[in-house]
């Protein structure tokens, strides 16, 4: 297991990340998602101990955690970088500094593919070749972990198509893994092994990618059709201006329903469905 | 530990312009003025007080939860920090220096006002910087770069508050009967070496403060 996490509780005063659990296997993509505050960054900053968790404990590479184990994880974080009046030969000559197992050659031959500039401070590089520099940077001491808080943030669909596609590689090492956090789940419908769902600091799910797609599936209701509608096997619905969309598990699905079916059942359904839909109960 | 180091360095590096720029000022006010203590204590001084801008450039690009986020453990993150502050003392010793002579032998050769009471002021100047500094780590590390001139500030009004109404109220000290002359033959004679200790001292217990707030932020 290259990422063990148990119990993991920590609380703030309008917030708490309560009771988290995940694993994240070797040669493995975990998906983590949720809404903005569900507490993914939380999650990932406790992990590595950028923020100290109140209790629970956090395992790497099936070791206690330690400071060191981190030459072994590149990170790429939503909005935490180097000062940007550097540029990527200052870049290289820092991190050269810091990590044990620095790869100058690999980094310039990230660079070079990426065609980002040498010279140019990092504050004038565009949003897109910002986020590759850190992903260039993340991958260039020979990780075996990657953590990801929103990678492909600001990248065209290319090079986003590209970056997953290098995800993918750096998996094919059946050592390596990564947990990738981000909102745009169609890139993780594309790469995932598994997907963790998180909410108001709760685990919602975390079950692999295929079962998900296997397990849920998403009816779109009319107002009329409804109210006939049998609510015992409704795991969350949610009305919209024309229509009711119904989140079912697959296994309570009738010949009769078959009607309903929506076209494409999409990570982003399922979760919005159980952030903003409404509990038969409720 | 080295990779912060350098880190801060290019930062220092990335000034030099700026640095080049106020070193010309200076020197062009000490020559309207004809006292060249300016122009010699001017970069040291903004070289060792750049320590402190190191840690807004660092907030304001939120590197320290990426810096956490590498195999550097908070102990070697703060000491980095000192240590870069004593290089950076080191250097701006080496330059008030190269200054100093350059401008005795290259500028104004004939100039007789430079003396060795010149360097013992730049050396004073380079402490009072060095405290300053030592005086601001612990606040930053507990409250911010932002929060912590506001801290520092009210503690600073608050002890002279006190201090002001202690003066009115309690007449410990009568100032008629202090011989000033004593206390500026004590400043001139062992002033240098008073304020080194003076220095050390809350130096070393800044670090220690800063390992203790360092220890128990969030970021």
């Amino acid at each position: 297991m290259n990422i063990e996490v148990n119990n993991l509780c920590k609380n703030f005063e309008e917030f708490k990340l309560d009771n988290v659990s995940i694993k994240v296997p070797k040669g493995k993509i975990v998906g983590l998602i949720g809404e903005n505050g569900a507490g993914k960054t939380t999650m990932i900053k406790c992990i590595l101990n950028v923020m100290y968790k109140d209790s629970g404990t956090v395992k790497l590479f099936d070791q206690e955690y330690d400071d060191i184990l981190k030459d072994d994880i590149g990170v790429v974080f939503d909005n935490s970088f180097i000062n940007e009046s550097y540029n990527v030969k200052d870049l290289n000559l820092i991190m050269k500094n810091i990590y044990k197992n620095w790869d100058s050659k690999l980094f310039f031959k990230y660079i070079k593919d990426y065609k980002l500039p040498l010279k140019k401070e990092i504050k004038k590089l565009s949003s897109g070749m910002k986020k590759k520099l850190e992903i260039a940077t993340a991958l260039s001491h020979h990780p075996k972990l990657l953590i990801l808080d929103e990678p492909t943030s600001g990248l065209d669909p290319v090079i986003r198509s590209e970056v997953l596609d290098m995800f993918q590689d750096f998996v094919y090492n059946n050592d390596n893994s990564i947990l990738l956090s981000t909102h745009i789940t169609s890139d993780l419908e594309h790469i995932a092994d598994d997907i963790v769902f998180i909410s108001e600091g709760k685990i919602i799910f975390d079950e692999p990618l295929k079962e998900i797609k296997e397990k849920y599936i998403i009816l779109e209701l009319t107002k009329e059709e409804f109210p006939d509608f049998d609510k015992n096997v409704i795991i969350r619905y949610k009305e919209n201006r024309l229509d009711f969309l119904v989140l079912i598990d697959k296994k309570d699905m009738k010949k009769s329903y078959n009607k309903y079916i929506k076209n494409i059942t999409t990570l982003d359904d399922i979760m919005l469905l159980y952030i903003r839909g409404v509990k038969c109960e409720d | 530990m080295r990779g912060l180091i350098i880190k801060d360095l290019l930062f220092i590096k990335s000034t030099w312009k700026n640095l080049i720029v106020m070193f010309i000022g200076s020197l062009l006010i000490s020559i309207a003025l004809g006292n060249y203590l300016l122009a010699i204590c001017v970069l040291p001084v903004m070289l060792l007080t750049s320590g402190i801008s190191t840690f807004q450039t660092d907030e304001f690009y939120n590197t320290e939860a990426y810096t956490l986020a590498t195999p550097l453990s908070r102990f070697k993150i703060v000491t980095s920090k000192y240590l870069f502050t004593l290089l950076m003392m080191a250097i701006a010793i080496y330059i008030g220096l190269i200054i100093y002579y350059a401008i005795v032998i290259i500028i104004h050769p004939g100039f007789n006002g430079i003396n060795t009471d010149m360097l013992k002021q730049l050396l004073m100047f380079e402490l009072a910087s060095l405290l300053i500094n030592a005086i601001f780590y612990p606040v930053i590390y507990k409250y911010g770069c932002e929060k912590s001139r506001f801290v520092l500030m009210s503690i600073v009004m608050l002890l002279l508050g006190v201090g002001s109404i202690a003066s009115v109220y309690i007449n410990v000290i009568n100032v008629g009967e202090i011989d000033f002359t004593k206390i500026v033959t004590f400043i001139e004679n062992y002033g240098l070496i008073a304020l080194t200790i003076f220095v050390s001292i809350v130096s070393v217990i800044s670090y220690g403060l800063s390992l203790l707030f360092y220890r128990h932020k969030d970021y």
